[in-house]
Protein backbone atom coordinates (compact mmCIF):
# COMPACT_ATOMS: atom_id res chain seq x y z
CA UNK A 1 0.00 0.00 0.00
CA UNK A 2 1.41 3.20 -0.89
CA UNK A 3 0.13 6.85 0.09
CA UNK A 4 -1.18 7.29 -3.28
CA UNK A 5 -3.53 3.90 -3.70
CA UNK A 6 -6.06 5.81 -2.11
CA UNK A 7 -6.86 7.86 -4.91
CA UNK A 8 -7.89 4.99 -7.30
CA UNK A 9 -10.98 5.54 -5.88
CA UNK A 10 -11.15 8.88 -6.46
CA UNK A 11 -10.03 8.04 -10.13
CA UNK A 12 -12.65 5.85 -10.88
CA UNK A 13 -15.60 8.18 -9.49
CA UNK A 14 -13.70 10.56 -11.98
CA UNK A 15 -14.48 8.53 -14.64
CA UNK A 16 -17.87 7.98 -13.80
CA UNK A 17 -18.63 12.07 -13.80
CA UNK A 18 -16.98 12.45 -16.69
CA UNK A 19 -18.98 9.68 -18.80
CA UNK A 20 -21.99 10.77 -21.07
CA UNK A 21 -20.04 14.59 -21.37
CA UNK A 22 -18.74 17.43 -19.00
CA UNK A 23 -17.51 16.75 -15.85
CA UNK A 24 -19.96 18.80 -13.29
CA UNK A 25 -16.69 19.05 -10.78
CA UNK A 26 -14.58 20.30 -13.55
CA UNK A 27 -16.59 22.97 -15.88
CA UNK A 28 -14.87 25.17 -17.65
CA UNK A 29 -16.15 28.69 -17.58
CA UNK A 30 -13.96 30.16 -20.84
CA UNK A 31 -15.94 33.36 -20.56
CA UNK A 32 -18.28 35.19 -17.68
CA UNK A 33 -20.09 37.37 -19.67
CA UNK A 34 -22.80 38.97 -16.97
CA UNK A 35 -23.72 38.20 -13.51
CA UNK A 36 -25.90 35.20 -15.26
CA UNK A 37 -24.62 34.29 -18.54
CA UNK A 38 -21.19 32.67 -19.41
CA UNK A 39 -19.79 30.63 -22.41
CA UNK A 40 -19.59 27.20 -21.74
CA UNK A 41 -18.00 24.44 -24.30
CA UNK A 42 -18.57 26.97 -27.05
CA UNK A 43 -22.14 27.96 -25.75
CA UNK A 44 -23.77 30.49 -24.61
CA UNK A 45 -25.18 29.63 -21.00
CA UNK A 46 -27.58 30.86 -18.20
CA UNK A 47 -25.67 30.68 -15.25
CA UNK A 48 -28.27 29.48 -12.20
CA UNK A 49 -25.74 27.98 -10.12
CA UNK A 50 -23.38 30.50 -9.14
CA UNK A 51 -24.53 32.27 -5.32
CA UNK A 52 -24.23 35.51 -7.24
CA UNK A 53 -27.41 36.57 -5.35
CA UNK A 54 -27.23 40.44 -5.84
CA UNK A 55 -25.83 39.78 -9.26
CA UNK A 56 -22.82 42.30 -8.40
CA UNK A 57 -20.17 40.81 -9.97
CA UNK A 58 -20.23 43.09 -12.83
CA UNK A 59 -21.54 46.04 -11.04
CA UNK A 60 -19.48 49.72 -12.51
CA UNK A 61 -19.03 51.00 -9.14
CA UNK A 62 -17.34 47.52 -7.89
CA UNK A 63 -15.35 47.12 -10.56
CA UNK A 64 -14.11 50.96 -11.05
CA UNK A 65 -13.07 50.61 -7.12
CA UNK A 66 -11.61 47.53 -7.70
CA UNK A 67 -9.57 48.95 -10.28
CA UNK A 68 -8.18 52.02 -8.80
CA UNK A 69 -7.20 49.87 -5.84
CA UNK A 70 -5.26 47.87 -8.46
CA UNK A 71 -3.64 50.74 -9.45
CA UNK A 72 -3.24 52.37 -5.89
CA UNK A 73 -1.64 49.77 -4.01
CA UNK A 74 -0.60 47.16 -6.51
CA UNK A 75 -1.93 43.73 -7.15
CA UNK A 76 -1.15 41.95 -3.66
CA UNK A 77 -0.05 42.26 0.21
CA UNK A 78 2.75 39.56 -0.07
CA UNK A 79 1.89 39.34 3.70
CA UNK A 80 -0.34 38.28 6.84
CA UNK A 81 -2.82 40.52 8.59
CA UNK A 82 0.39 39.91 11.69
CA UNK A 83 2.87 41.64 8.88
CA UNK A 84 3.51 43.49 6.29
CA UNK A 85 -0.03 42.44 5.26
CA UNK A 86 -2.22 44.87 7.20
CA UNK A 87 -3.64 47.43 5.17
CA UNK A 88 -5.49 50.67 6.02
CA UNK A 89 -8.70 49.31 3.53
CA UNK A 90 -8.51 46.26 5.67
CA UNK A 91 -9.55 47.84 8.57
CA UNK A 92 -12.16 50.17 6.88
CA UNK A 93 -13.88 47.13 5.58
CA UNK A 94 -13.75 46.16 9.38
CA UNK A 95 -15.34 49.32 10.17
CA UNK A 96 -17.79 49.32 7.84
CA UNK A 97 -19.02 45.79 8.71
CA UNK A 98 -19.55 46.40 12.11
CA UNK A 99 -21.55 49.15 11.43
CA UNK A 100 -23.52 47.82 9.19
CA UNK A 101 -24.03 44.55 11.97
CA UNK A 102 -24.43 46.89 14.16
CA UNK A 103 -21.90 44.61 16.23
CA UNK A 104 -18.84 46.62 18.09
CA UNK A 105 -16.05 44.37 16.70
CA UNK A 106 -15.18 42.57 13.32
CA UNK A 107 -13.17 40.78 11.57
CA UNK A 108 -11.82 40.16 8.06
CA UNK A 109 -10.47 36.50 7.10
CA UNK A 110 -9.12 36.15 3.53
CA UNK A 111 -12.02 33.45 2.67
CA UNK A 112 -15.11 32.29 4.18
CA UNK A 113 -13.80 29.39 4.79
CA UNK A 114 -10.97 30.56 6.84
CA UNK A 115 -13.45 32.77 8.36
CA UNK A 116 -15.61 29.89 9.56
CA UNK A 117 -12.76 27.43 10.79
CA UNK A 118 -10.60 30.60 12.34
CA UNK A 119 -13.47 31.73 14.16
CA UNK A 120 -14.18 28.13 15.59
CA UNK A 121 -10.12 27.83 16.25
CA UNK A 122 -9.44 30.75 17.83
CA UNK A 123 -12.58 30.33 19.82
CA UNK A 124 -12.55 26.66 20.97
CA UNK A 125 -10.30 23.74 22.14
CA UNK A 126 -9.89 20.87 24.27
CA UNK A 127 -12.48 20.40 26.48
CA UNK A 128 -14.42 22.15 25.39
CA UNK A 129 -17.83 21.07 22.86
CA UNK A 130 -19.02 22.04 19.28
CA UNK A 131 -22.86 21.26 18.56
CA UNK A 132 -23.31 21.45 15.19
CA UNK A 133 -26.36 21.58 13.18
CA UNK A 134 -26.97 18.31 10.95
CA UNK A 135 -27.38 19.84 7.76
CA UNK A 136 -23.62 22.26 8.60
CA UNK A 137 -21.70 23.05 5.85
CA UNK A 138 -18.42 21.07 5.86
CA UNK A 139 -16.00 24.34 6.68
CA UNK A 140 -17.91 24.28 10.09
CA UNK A 141 -17.05 20.01 11.03
CA UNK A 142 -13.40 21.33 9.45
CA UNK A 143 -13.39 24.08 12.16
CA UNK A 144 -14.57 22.11 14.98
CA UNK A 145 -11.84 19.20 14.33
CA UNK A 146 -8.83 22.00 13.87
CA UNK A 147 -10.62 23.49 16.92
CA UNK A 148 -9.84 20.38 19.27
CA UNK A 149 -13.39 20.38 20.69
CA UNK A 150 -15.28 17.73 20.90
CA UNK A 151 -17.91 17.79 18.42
CA UNK A 152 -21.50 16.40 18.47
CA UNK A 153 -24.03 16.86 16.01
CA UNK A 154 -27.92 17.73 16.62
CA UNK A 155 -30.88 16.98 14.22
CA UNK A 156 -31.08 19.62 11.72
CA UNK A 157 -33.14 22.45 12.85
CA UNK A 158 -34.58 20.82 15.61
CA UNK A 159 -34.36 23.11 18.82
CA UNK A 160 -35.37 20.26 20.96
CA UNK A 161 -32.77 18.47 20.10
CA UNK A 162 -30.40 20.63 20.58
CA UNK A 163 -31.56 21.02 24.16
CA UNK A 164 -31.49 17.20 24.69
CA UNK A 165 -27.91 17.46 23.69
CA UNK A 166 -27.15 20.69 25.53
CA UNK A 167 -28.59 19.06 28.49
CA UNK A 168 -26.34 15.64 27.87
CA UNK A 169 -23.57 17.88 27.77
CA UNK A 170 -24.02 18.60 31.60
CA UNK A 171 -21.20 21.50 32.98
CA UNK A 172 -19.87 21.26 29.83
CA UNK A 173 -22.77 23.38 28.23
CA UNK A 174 -21.10 26.57 29.17
CA UNK A 175 -18.42 25.48 27.51
CA UNK A 176 -19.98 25.11 24.21
CA UNK A 177 -20.42 26.64 20.77
CA UNK A 178 -23.78 25.95 18.80
CA UNK A 179 -23.06 26.82 15.29
CA UNK A 180 -25.75 26.93 12.79
CA UNK A 181 -26.40 28.12 9.37
CA UNK A 182 -28.87 31.35 8.44
CA UNK A 183 -29.97 29.91 5.72
CA UNK A 184 -28.83 26.34 4.71
CA UNK A 185 -27.01 26.11 1.31
CA UNK A 186 -27.95 22.69 -0.11
CA UNK A 187 -32.24 23.15 0.22
CA UNK A 188 -32.63 26.72 1.18
CA UNK A 189 -34.44 25.99 4.18
CA UNK A 190 -34.25 28.55 6.78
CA UNK A 191 -32.97 28.09 10.69
CA UNK A 192 -35.47 28.53 13.43
CA UNK A 193 -32.99 30.72 14.88
CA UNK A 194 -34.93 32.68 17.65
CA UNK A 195 -35.74 28.73 19.40
CA UNK A 196 -32.05 27.65 18.53
CA UNK A 197 -30.55 30.98 20.35
CA UNK A 198 -33.13 30.34 23.49
CA UNK A 199 -31.99 27.00 24.19
CA UNK A 200 -28.61 28.13 23.77
CA UNK A 201 -29.42 30.98 25.93
CA UNK A 202 -30.91 28.83 28.72
CA UNK A 203 -27.93 26.68 28.83
CA UNK A 204 -25.03 29.35 28.83
CA UNK A 205 -23.70 28.24 25.69
CA UNK A 206 -22.77 30.77 22.94
CA UNK A 207 -24.51 30.69 19.56
CA UNK A 208 -22.43 30.79 16.45
CA UNK A 209 -23.99 31.89 12.86
CA UNK A 210 -23.12 31.24 9.23
CA UNK A 211 -24.73 33.76 7.24
CA UNK A 212 -22.90 32.55 4.46
CA UNK A 213 -26.05 32.65 1.56
CA UNK A 214 -28.32 34.53 3.81
CA UNK A 215 -26.12 37.65 4.17
CA UNK A 216 -27.91 40.36 1.31
CA UNK A 217 -30.38 37.72 0.94
CA UNK A 218 -32.79 38.02 4.40
CA UNK A 219 -33.72 40.40 6.42
CA UNK A 220 -34.72 44.08 6.09
CA UNK A 221 -31.19 45.25 5.68
CA UNK A 222 -30.31 42.37 4.14
CA UNK A 223 -28.09 41.20 7.71
CA UNK A 224 -29.05 38.04 7.01
CA UNK A 225 -31.27 35.42 9.19
CA UNK A 226 -30.21 37.13 12.50
CA UNK A 227 -32.20 40.15 11.45
CA UNK A 228 -35.14 38.44 10.35
CA UNK A 229 -35.61 36.84 13.41
CA UNK A 230 -34.47 39.54 15.66
CA UNK A 231 -31.43 37.31 17.14
CA UNK A 232 -27.76 39.06 18.51
CA UNK A 233 -25.72 35.58 18.11
CA UNK A 234 -22.56 35.88 19.76
CA UNK A 235 -20.77 35.60 16.57
CA UNK A 236 -21.77 35.83 12.86
CA UNK A 237 -19.94 34.46 10.32
CA UNK A 238 -19.98 35.26 6.57
CA UNK A 239 -18.56 34.91 2.59
CA UNK A 240 -17.59 37.82 0.33
CA UNK A 241 -17.37 35.43 -2.21
CA UNK A 242 -21.86 35.42 -2.59
CA UNK A 243 -23.80 38.29 -2.45
CA UNK A 244 -20.77 40.95 -2.21
CA UNK A 245 -19.09 39.14 -5.21
CA UNK A 246 -15.38 39.16 -4.23
CA UNK A 247 -13.76 36.22 -2.36
CA UNK A 248 -13.45 36.81 1.76
CA UNK A 249 -14.89 36.04 4.39
CA UNK A 250 -15.45 38.10 8.09
CA UNK A 251 -16.73 37.36 11.64
CA UNK A 252 -18.69 40.03 13.70
CA UNK A 253 -19.54 40.30 17.16
CA UNK A 254 -20.82 41.83 20.80
CA UNK A 255 -18.37 40.53 22.50
CA UNK A 256 -14.52 42.13 22.79
CA UNK A 257 -12.22 38.71 22.74
CA UNK A 258 -12.93 39.20 18.99
CA UNK A 259 -10.26 41.36 18.82
CA UNK A 260 -7.88 38.86 20.02
CA UNK A 261 -8.53 36.01 17.66
CA UNK A 262 -5.60 37.79 15.88
CA UNK A 263 -3.19 36.28 17.89
CA UNK A 264 -5.28 33.07 18.27
CA UNK A 265 -6.40 31.93 14.96
CA UNK A 266 -4.10 30.21 12.90
CA UNK A 267 -6.37 30.25 9.48
CA UNK A 268 -6.20 34.09 10.19
CA UNK A 269 -2.30 34.87 11.40
CA UNK A 270 -0.61 32.04 8.46
CA UNK A 271 -1.77 33.30 5.41
CA UNK A 272 -1.40 36.48 3.08
CA UNK A 273 -4.06 39.20 3.72
CA UNK A 274 -7.05 39.69 1.02
CA UNK A 275 -5.45 41.89 -1.90
CA UNK A 276 -6.77 45.91 -1.78
CA UNK A 277 -8.28 45.19 -4.83
CA UNK A 278 -10.55 42.24 -3.76
CA UNK A 279 -11.08 44.51 -0.24
CA UNK A 280 -12.35 47.74 -2.55
CA UNK A 281 -14.59 45.38 -4.78
CA UNK A 282 -16.07 43.92 -1.68
CA UNK A 283 -16.54 47.61 0.55
CA UNK A 284 -18.22 48.87 -3.05
CA UNK A 285 -20.74 45.62 -3.32
CA UNK A 286 -21.41 46.25 0.64
CA UNK A 287 -22.37 49.78 0.33
CA UNK A 288 -24.59 49.03 -2.73
CA UNK A 289 -25.89 46.02 -0.30
CA UNK A 290 -27.12 49.22 1.60
CA UNK A 291 -28.09 51.04 -0.86
CA UNK A 292 -30.11 49.19 -3.01
CA UNK A 293 -32.72 47.20 -1.24
CA UNK A 294 -34.53 46.93 -4.35
CA UNK A 295 -31.98 44.47 -5.25
CA UNK A 296 -33.06 42.11 -3.01
CA UNK A 297 -37.07 42.84 -3.50
CA UNK A 298 -35.67 41.42 -7.26
CA UNK A 299 -33.95 38.21 -5.89
CA UNK A 300 -37.12 37.03 -3.80
CA UNK A 301 -39.59 37.91 -6.83
CA UNK A 302 -36.86 35.65 -9.25
CA UNK A 303 -36.63 33.56 -6.45
CA UNK A 304 -40.29 32.75 -6.64
CA UNK A 305 -40.98 32.38 -9.59
CA UNK A 306 -38.40 29.90 -10.60
CA UNK A 307 -39.89 28.26 -7.55
CA UNK A 308 -43.48 28.24 -7.89
CA UNK A 309 -42.20 27.23 -11.96
CA UNK A 310 -40.17 24.32 -11.37
CA UNK A 311 -42.89 23.09 -8.85
CA UNK A 312 -45.54 23.67 -11.15
CA UNK A 313 -43.48 21.20 -13.48
CA UNK A 314 -44.35 18.38 -10.64
CA UNK A 315 -41.07 18.77 -9.78
CA UNK A 316 -39.82 18.22 -6.06
CA UNK A 317 -38.43 21.41 -4.98
CA UNK A 318 -36.81 22.15 -1.61
CA UNK A 319 -38.88 22.74 1.57
CA UNK A 320 -39.56 26.49 0.84
CA UNK A 321 -38.98 28.76 -1.93
CA UNK A 322 -35.82 30.25 -1.27
CA UNK A 323 -32.79 32.11 -3.64
CA UNK A 324 -31.08 28.45 -3.44
CA UNK A 325 -33.57 26.37 -4.95
CA UNK A 326 -32.97 22.36 -4.83
CA UNK A 327 -34.92 19.86 -7.03
CA UNK A 328 -34.78 16.19 -6.24
CA UNK A 329 -32.87 14.10 -8.71
CA UNK A 330 -33.16 10.30 -7.21
CA UNK A 331 -29.83 8.35 -7.66
CA UNK A 332 -26.60 9.63 -9.02
CA UNK A 333 -26.61 8.47 -12.13
CA UNK A 334 -30.33 10.15 -13.13
CA UNK A 335 -28.74 13.10 -11.41
CA UNK A 336 -26.01 13.11 -13.57
CA UNK A 337 -27.89 12.38 -16.44
CA UNK A 338 -30.23 15.61 -15.83
CA UNK A 339 -27.18 17.67 -14.63
CA UNK A 340 -25.51 16.90 -18.45
CA UNK A 341 -29.26 17.82 -20.23
CA UNK A 342 -29.45 21.24 -18.75
CA UNK A 343 -25.88 22.24 -19.63
CA UNK A 344 -26.57 21.00 -23.33
CA UNK A 345 -30.04 22.77 -22.68
CA UNK A 346 -27.99 25.88 -21.95
CA UNK A 347 -28.38 25.99 -18.08
CA UNK A 348 -25.80 25.85 -15.71
CA UNK A 349 -26.81 25.08 -12.08
CA UNK A 350 -24.67 22.37 -9.59
CA UNK A 351 -24.88 18.80 -9.22
CA UNK A 352 -25.03 18.09 -5.40
CA UNK A 353 -24.03 14.74 -4.75
CA UNK A 354 -24.02 11.91 -1.63
CA UNK A 355 -22.70 12.90 0.90
CA UNK A 356 -23.51 16.41 0.26
CA UNK A 357 -27.33 16.26 0.16
CA UNK A 358 -28.49 16.23 3.06
CA UNK A 359 -31.23 12.92 2.97
CA UNK A 360 -28.77 10.35 1.14
CA UNK A 361 -30.20 11.08 -2.55
CA UNK A 362 -28.77 13.20 -5.22
CA UNK A 363 -29.88 17.01 -6.55
CA UNK A 364 -29.91 19.77 -8.55
CA UNK A 365 -29.62 23.02 -7.20
CA UNK A 366 -30.02 26.40 -8.60
CA UNK A 367 -29.18 29.78 -7.36
CA UNK A 368 -31.22 32.34 -8.33
CA UNK A 369 -29.49 35.80 -8.85
CA UNK A 370 -31.17 39.46 -8.78
CA UNK A 371 -29.69 40.12 -12.04
CA UNK A 372 -31.77 37.31 -13.69
CA UNK A 373 -34.20 38.88 -16.25
CA UNK A 374 -37.53 37.17 -16.25
CA UNK A 375 -37.19 35.68 -19.68
CA UNK A 376 -33.63 33.48 -18.11
CA UNK A 377 -35.79 32.57 -15.49
CA UNK A 378 -38.62 31.43 -17.62
CA UNK A 379 -35.57 29.74 -19.74
CA UNK A 380 -34.22 27.76 -17.01
CA UNK A 381 -37.46 26.51 -15.75
CA UNK A 382 -37.98 25.45 -19.84
CA UNK A 383 -34.99 23.61 -19.59
CA UNK A 384 -36.23 21.38 -16.96
CA UNK A 385 -39.39 20.43 -18.83
CA UNK A 386 -37.60 17.27 -21.32
CA UNK A 387 -35.30 15.80 -18.57
CA UNK A 388 -34.24 11.78 -19.02
CA UNK A 389 -36.90 9.84 -17.64
CA UNK B 1 -27.32 -3.27 30.08
CA UNK B 2 -25.40 -6.65 28.16
CA UNK B 3 -24.01 -6.30 24.51
CA UNK B 4 -26.21 -8.64 23.16
CA UNK B 5 -28.87 -6.46 24.51
CA UNK B 6 -28.03 -2.95 23.07
CA UNK B 7 -26.71 -4.60 19.57
CA UNK B 8 -30.12 -6.03 19.09
CA UNK B 9 -31.67 -2.11 19.96
CA UNK B 10 -29.51 -0.93 17.49
CA UNK B 11 -30.37 -3.40 14.67
CA UNK B 12 -34.22 -2.79 15.30
CA UNK B 13 -33.35 1.13 15.38
CA UNK B 14 -31.58 0.66 12.06
CA UNK B 15 -33.87 -1.21 10.69
CA UNK B 16 -36.64 0.62 11.31
CA UNK B 17 -34.39 3.85 9.93
CA UNK B 18 -33.59 1.37 6.07
CA UNK B 19 -37.80 0.38 5.98
CA UNK B 20 -36.69 -2.63 4.13
CA UNK B 21 -35.81 -6.48 4.89
CA UNK B 22 -32.33 -6.46 4.60
CA UNK B 23 -30.16 -8.88 6.95
CA UNK B 24 -28.94 -6.86 9.95
CA UNK B 25 -26.99 -8.91 11.96
CA UNK B 26 -23.79 -7.51 15.05
CA UNK B 27 -21.07 -7.93 12.35
CA UNK B 28 -22.93 -6.58 9.50
CA UNK B 29 -20.92 -3.34 8.28
CA UNK B 30 -22.85 0.01 8.13
CA UNK B 31 -20.87 0.81 5.01
CA UNK B 32 -19.62 -1.90 3.00
CA UNK B 33 -22.57 -4.00 3.95
CA UNK B 34 -25.36 -1.85 3.66
CA UNK B 35 -23.61 1.03 1.44
CA UNK B 36 -25.11 3.56 3.92
CA UNK B 37 -23.71 6.82 2.73
CA UNK B 38 -22.16 8.81 5.75
CA UNK B 39 -25.41 11.16 6.08
CA UNK B 40 -27.15 8.28 7.01
CA UNK B 41 -25.34 6.83 9.42
CA UNK B 42 -24.91 10.46 11.11
CA UNK B 43 -28.93 9.98 11.34
CA UNK B 44 -28.69 6.81 12.50
CA UNK B 45 -26.54 8.43 15.23
CA UNK B 46 -28.68 10.65 16.27
CA UNK B 47 -31.39 8.16 16.72
CA UNK B 48 -29.11 6.02 18.82
CA UNK B 49 -28.17 8.87 20.88
CA UNK B 50 -31.77 9.57 21.53
CA UNK B 51 -32.58 5.84 22.43
CA UNK B 52 -29.77 5.57 24.84
CA UNK B 53 -29.91 9.72 26.17
CA UNK B 54 -26.18 9.85 25.19
CA UNK B 55 -24.03 11.99 23.75
CA UNK B 56 -21.87 10.22 20.79
CA UNK B 57 -18.99 12.71 19.34
CA UNK B 58 -17.78 12.32 16.22
CA UNK B 59 -14.68 11.96 17.46
CA UNK B 60 -15.51 8.34 19.23
CA UNK B 61 -16.97 7.37 15.99
CA UNK B 62 -13.93 7.19 14.98
CA UNK B 63 -13.20 4.45 12.60
CA UNK B 64 -16.36 2.28 14.43
CA UNK B 65 -18.16 0.44 10.97
CA UNK B 66 -20.06 -2.92 12.50
CA UNK B 67 -23.18 -2.69 14.64
CA UNK B 68 -21.27 -4.32 17.37
CA UNK B 69 -18.57 -2.06 17.54
CA UNK B 70 -21.54 0.49 17.46
CA UNK B 71 -22.77 -1.21 20.41
CA UNK B 72 -19.94 -0.95 22.44
CA UNK B 73 -19.25 2.40 22.18
CA UNK B 74 -23.12 3.02 23.21
CA UNK B 75 -22.32 0.19 26.42
CA UNK B 76 -18.82 2.43 27.07
CA UNK B 77 -20.96 5.30 27.15
CA UNK B 78 -23.95 4.24 29.28
CA UNK B 79 -21.06 2.87 31.54
CA UNK B 80 -19.48 6.18 31.72
CA UNK B 81 -22.53 8.24 32.22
Amino acid sequence: MSLLDKFDELEQTQAQLSEGGVNPTNVIVEQALSPTESIIEGRHTIMAGTNNYLGLTFDPACIEAGQRALAESGTGTTGSRMANGNYASHAQLEAELADFYGYPYAMVFSTGYAANIGTMAALVGSGDAILLDGDAHASLFDGGKLSGATVYRFRHNDAESLDKRLRRLGETASRCLVAVEGLYSILGDRAPLKELAEVTRAHDALLFVDEAHSLGVLGEHGKGRIEEEDVEADFVVGTFSKSLGSTGGFCVSPHKALTLFRYASRPYMFTASPCPSVIATTRAALAQLRARPKLRTKLWRNANRLYNGLSQLGLQVGPEPSPVVAVMAGSREHALACWQHLLEAGVYLNLILPPAAPDGSALLRCSVSAAHSDEQIDQIIEAFKNLPP
Amino acid sequence: MSLDEINEALIALLKQQLGDDRQIQASTDLLSDLALESVQIMEFIVEVEDHYDVAISLEALGDIRTVEQLGSLVQQTLEGA
